[in-house]
């Protein structure tokens, strides 16, 4: 795929976690995440690598307290699943949207060498309150993005108030 | 019972309280008084009928989770 300048935009696809759904053991539902796609076709997410020595419960823990190795990976047939509602579970339901945001050959170039190199050396971590939400290189899913130079929705990493600020910039439901 | 307009701002507290902590874990007096507030705010929140559940940033590790939001949860439970 090449960049065609004045009509290249990337979708950023988000819904937010719910603690209720801890009983299906995927993470994602829990955390909620947030996805980049250049082609509307596959979705990439950062997410944490999480030790294969750790249970789902002390990962759970871990996840509340300290950073973790991170990773892009392809997330598109998660997103699917969230989009056709299968995650729900009675009036816990998980609402996926999608929002359309415009780049630049730049930031379009420094997307596809993340993609490339899986976002490896990364750190993934939920945000801080305190003078700066990040450490240096660390990142949660909806913050990655923008060391490629992509505008996010809000900067906080907050997913409480990045979805909603998503929706006010005229993000759309996705439900399949 | 309160409406979503209102849950929201609630909710968003809540995260910023989790946040807080994070940043604050190793200050024991500091981490003390958040996890009271943290607590204070998500038992109010629940004894107006809420039970929708946080995602896990706006949640404390377990151990310092209210007992209240701990049994939501089990509710759950298979």
């Amino acid at each position: 795929m090449l960049f065609d300048a004045g009509k290249n935009v990337v979708e950023i696809y988000a819904f937010q976690g719910n603690g209720r759904l801890r009983n299906l053991g995927e993470p994602l539902t829990l955390t909620g995440h947030v996805g980049l796609s250049l082609d509307g076709k596959r979705i990439y997410g950062f997410g944490p690598i999480i030790p294969k020595d750790i249970n789902f419960r002390e990962a759970r823990n871990q996840l509340k307290k300290s950073a973790f190795a991170g990773q892009l990976s392809d997330d598109t047939n998660f997103f699917k699943k969230v989009a056709c509602g299968f995650y729900n579970r009675g009036q816990i339901e998980l609402d996926l949207y999608k929002l359309t945001v415009p780049i630049n050959e730049q930031t379009y170039l420094n997307i596809i060498e993340e993609i490339r190199t899986g976002g490896i050396g990364a750190f993934y971590k939920f945000p801080e309150k305190g003078d700066k939400n990040f450490p240096p290189n660390t990142y949660n899913c909806a913050t990655f993005w923008e060391k490629c130079g992509v505008q996010l929705p809000h900067q906080s990493g907050f997913l409480e108030e990045y979805i909603p600020a998503m929706v006010r910039q005229g993000a759309e439901r996705v439900k399949k | 019972m309160l409406e979503q307009d209102e849950i929201q701002p609630i909710r968003i507290v809540l995260t910023y309280l989790a946040g807080r902590w994070r940043a604050n874990q190793n200050n024991t007096v500091q981490a003390k008084e958040i996890v009271k507030h943290y607590n204070e705010l998500l038992c109010f929140l629940i004894n107006t009928g809420w039970n929708e559940g946080l995602s896990l940033e706006a949640e404390l590790p377990d151990e310092l989770m209210p007992q209240e939001y701990l049994a939501l949860l089990d509710m759950d439970e298979v």
